[in-house]
């Protein structure tokens, strides 16, 4: 009985083990052969090209203030809707979530047809002078857009991982809404915050098909580095291949930081009931 | 001073409905009921963080809430202090920070002052409490440093550090193992009895907090069914639960007098029961555990009241050990570890319960 | 680009085992055969129109399309795609690729001229090419890696000649995107986003009423010139010169004029 199933062990250990592996080469074939074509030195050569520095700044800075407005609206909003009861938060967290699942070039037909100008809000606009399509604020929008799930979902789980019993002794010792937010909810939160955040700007960094349709592309004013790839490789593959290059390093060290952010232990997640019992 | 509080609230909750009036003076309530009763939520409606839907709740004659003027006053401004059951210590503060965040966040009332105080002011105050509390040394310590007495203590130095008009304490002990309890518990009376504080105790264990209680109320499905001071309730429980909560075999009935004695038929099994007390209708049978003797042969004697069957359990510490015996209607009967021994009683063992007719109490029972 | 990578090797040594299959089946002319023509994404209207009628005459062959940017077409063929004609929009394109050894000499077969176009309601009231230099006029161009980008570039340095000097300049500060086809350029004035595009008349033409058309003076159009070449790896040679001759011949031509398209250079 031990022989068979023994083997049988082993081919089952076996297929899991290929099943991985071959997984792993499948990803990092292409993201190796990024870096495999040119030689290192062309690739830094490449990137002091006026395109890859040009696409290098606008993308920092787009990707950079759309963290901001995430930020700034994401938490409060995340705070807000996890501290609501679940069922009439869940129909506005899965509209919040709804960019996950678009198509990023329906997301930019989506902001043109918002926010352009023969759009619904494009009257209005146009009335206090504002046009949105072709600036920085565009590619902004269109980042926030496609990135703001990934803050918002992260944001939700780590505040809803803070125990309510806190927020609840926090507000009887006399602190109003504010303060038990800043002094109690966003301490605790701070590190999934600080780990969606992470992944919010990875994901904005890597946007393409709805900055492309809502802002354009443009050369210093709006053509991000992966637009730059896709515009670039029409002229020339290395500079392409560089430019690319620059992304996975940018990127992959982001979600390297978000991992650790995620696996740092911290306090907030033993809560004094688990200290107690420890000593039982 | 009867009366600060007064609580007289109605709201529904998923699995009951809580209706409770409560009144509260100077003195340390004991709220006591089973798990799922509606303590908690009592509680929490008292420190506004539940809303319940009509009702009243006062202090001092100042409205905390009013369901038909709809005022409803934020927690934060109601001057409660609370323990948590599982002490809910904010675990990225140290203990100082923990006891002194009350102080520094409370907005300053007709009590604390004209200020809101500083967070110096605040710490030197959080500072002097637990030297008050004998923690002193922990002042820097993070709360998932502590054994469970000293979380204990430091949960009740902060919610006595800003000075509140009423204490609420939800389970205070129902997190520590027996000999820790014993010992916080004593610790813990002390420091309130110092306080001198209107104070609610919630427990699902009378044996808790029977001994520093003033006066009893027992939750029953989100109504108080019976409320006064202990002893009324183990002499009176006007339901089983109450018996059961009191350690007190209660058995339903109806009396009908039969010579000099009272003649109870038990709502269960075809038990009779004779008291030397006057009745008539439905009654409750109340046996002190202590009362009830135990035999493995038919008894003789004066004990009038018998009920055989199997033993079920056999519990207890020290030396007081309470034997359950499978009977029709079942009873509970208090031994001595000797005479346990001497009996030779363990669990199956078939035995025979007996208890004197004087020592038959008959309570009133709602028909 | 023009070392062969490793990829281009195994794509070409699959490209060599197809033809030797292939071979015997478009020797049999009972046989079924699909031919797929890598085609300029300009040609998206006439081609399909071209393809039902070159199955009428020659029953058995079917032609499927694959349709994108010029440049990203040289990139597939360059990179092995298999693919039997390529139908570009820049003669120059045609060239390389014939330089590269990838396809067969390319032939001439149409040519397209490039028009501005405005949304219908011409918010910027364009009414010739000169108004394009007025400042704050939002226009979008492809972009200066495709062939219509390129052509755009060389009619606004010919209208210098009209318009005065810095006119190019000026047109060119008022680029707001540099879109990487012309379907790109065509929707965002479609959309009325743009106050104006650049784009071939041939676009503008079959989006009917959606655009309104600005004419260049023909003194300044840069001519784009179709080339179309059979590729050296097709497994469908034959069949595939045979598509190419359609193309050039008496209904190929009548259908491209149809589309707005004009007659080859040299002919």
């Amino acid at each position: 009985m031990r022989g068979p199933a023994g083997r049988i062990d082993r081919w089952v250990a076996f297929f899991f083990g290929l099943a991985v592996a071959a997984l792993l080469a499948f990803i990092l074939l292409p993201v190796v052969a990024i870096f495999a074509r040119v030689p290192p030195g062309t690739l830094v050569a490449q990137l002091h090209s006026r395109v890859a520095l040009d696409a290098l700044e606008v993308s920092l800075r787009a990707s950079l203030s759309a963290l901001a407005v995430i930020l700034l609206f994401g938490t409060p909003a995340a705070y807000a809707l996890a501290t609501r009861p679940r069922r009439h938060s869940a129909t506005l967290t899965t509209i919040l979530e709804l960019p996950l699942v678009l198509p990023p070039p329906v997301a930019g037909l989506g902001l043109l047809m918002a926010f352009g100008r023969e759009g619904l809000l494009g009257g209005p606009l146009r009335a206090v002078g504002v046009t949105i399509t072709f600036t920085q604020i565009a590619v902004v929008m269109a980042l926030v857009f496609v990135s703001l799930p990934f803050f918002v979902r992260q944001a939700i789980a780590s505040f809803q991982s803070v125990d309510p019993q806190l927020i609840a002794a926090s507000r009887i010792l006399g602190a109003g809404q504010a303060r038990t937010f800043f002094r109690v909810a966003l301490p605790l939160a701070r590190p999934g915050l600080s780990a969606g955040a992470a992944l919010a700007l990875a994901r904005s960094l890597g946007e393409f098909g709805a900055t492309l349709m809502f802002a354009g592309s443009l050369p210093g004013s709006t053509q991000t580095l992966p637009v730059a790839v896709f515009t670039e490789l029409a002229r020339d593959l290395d500079a392409a291949l560089a430019i690319a290059a620059l992304l996975v390093a940018i990127s992959a060290g982001l979600f390297v930081g978000f991992k650790l952010l995620l696996r740092e232990p911290h306090p907030s997640w033993l809560d004094s009931s688990s200290s107690t019992s420890a000593i039982v | 001073m009867a009366g600060q509080l007064l609580v007289d609230i109605r709201h529904r909750l998923s699995r009951l409905s809580l209706r409770a009036r409560l009144e509260l003076g100077g003195e340390t309530l004991a709220l006591v009921g089973p798990s799922g009763a509606g303590k908690s939520s009592l509680l929490k409606a008292i420190a506004g963080l539940i809303r319940p839907e009509e009702g009243r709740i006062s202090f001092l004659g100042e409205q905390w809430f009013d369901g038909a003027s709809r005022i409803h006053v934020p927690p934060e401004r109601r001057e409660v202090g609370m323990v948590f059951q599982d002490l809910a210590l904010f675990p990225h503060l140290t203990v100082l920070d923990n006891v002194a965040y009350g102080v520094v966040a409370r907005r300053p009332t007709r009590l604390s002052g004209p200020r809101r105080s500083t967070r110096a002011e605040g710490r030197s105050r959080a500072a002097d409490l637990l030297e008050r509390f004998g923690i002193g040394h922990l002042a820097r310590a993070r709360p998932r440093s502590l054994s469970g007495g000293e979380a204990q203590r430091v949960a009740v130095a902060r919610a006595v550090a800003s000075e509140p008009v009423v204490l609420l304490l939800d389970e205070p002990l129902s997190a520590l193992d027996p000999q820790t309890k014993a010992r916080v518990s004593a610790d813990l009376w002390s420091h309130l009895k110092d306080l001198r504080l209107p104070t609610i105790v919630v427990s699902h264990d009378f044996a808790d907090v029977v001994g520093l209680a003033d006066r009893v109320a027992v939750m029953e499905d989100g109504h108080i069914v019976q409320a006064g001071n202990s002893h009324d309730l183990l002499e009176g429980p006007v339901t089983p639960f109450v018996a059961a909560l009191t350690g007190v075999n209660f058995f339903p009935g109806v009396a009908a007098p039969r010579d000099e004695l009272t003649e109870i038929r038990s709502t269960e099994g075809d038990a009779v029961f004779l008291s030397t007390e006057p009745a008539v209708g439905p009654v409750g049978v109340v046996v002190f555990p202590w009362e009830v003797a135990l035999s493995t042969l038919a008894p003789e004697g004066s004990a009038l009241n018998r009920l055989a069957g199997p033993v079920r359990r056999v519990s207890g510490v020290g030396n007081r050990i309470r034997i359950t015996v499978g009977s029709r209607p079942s009873v509970v009967a208090e031994l001595t570890d000797e005479s346990l021994h001497r009996l030779g009683i363990a669990p199956g063992v078939a035995v025979v319960a007996s208890w004197k007719a004087t020592g038959t109490r008959l309570v009133p029972r709602p028909g | 680009m023009r070392c062969l990578s490793s990829a281009a090797l195994v794509a070409a040594l699959l490209a060599v085992g197809a033809t030797a299959c292939g071979g015997a089946a478009s020797g049999s002319q009972d046989g079924l055969t699909t031919l797929t023509v890598l085609s300029a994404a300009s040609l998206d209207r006439v081609f399909p129109e071209m393809a039902t009628e070159f199955s009428k005459a020659h029953p058995g062959v079917t032609v499927r399309f694959s349709f994108a940017g010029t440049d990203a077409l040289v990139a597939q063929i360059e990179q092995g795609s298999p693919g039997d004609i390529f139908a570009g929009a820049s003669a120059k394109y045609g060239d390389q690729l014939f330089e590269e050894r990838f396809v067969d000499r390319p032939r001439a077969f149409a040519t397209n001229r490039l028009v501005v176009i405005v949304p219908p309601a011409n918010p910027a009231g364009i009414a010739s090419p000169e108004d394009l230099s007025k400042p704050g006029i939002k226009l979008v161009v492809g972009a200066e890696t495709v062939p219509a980008g390129i052509y755009t570039r060389k009619v606004l340095a010919n209208l210098d000649a009209l318009y005065g000097p810095s006119y190019s300049q000026a047109v060119l500060a008022n680029i707001v995107s540099d879109e990487d086809n012309v379907e790109g350029v065509l929707t965002k004035v479609r959309l009325g986003e743009a106050d104006a595009g650049f784009v071939y008349l041939t676009d503008a033409e079959a989006v009917g009423g959606a655009v309104r058309a600005v004419q260049l003076p023909s003194e300044a159009q840069a001519v784009a010139t179709y080339p179309i070449a059979v590729i050296r790896s097709s497994a469908h040679r034959a069949a595939a010169r045979r598509f190419e001759s359609f193309v050039l011949g008496p209904i190929g031509r009548r259908l491209l004029a149809d589309a707005g398209f004009g007659p080859p250079a040299a002919a």
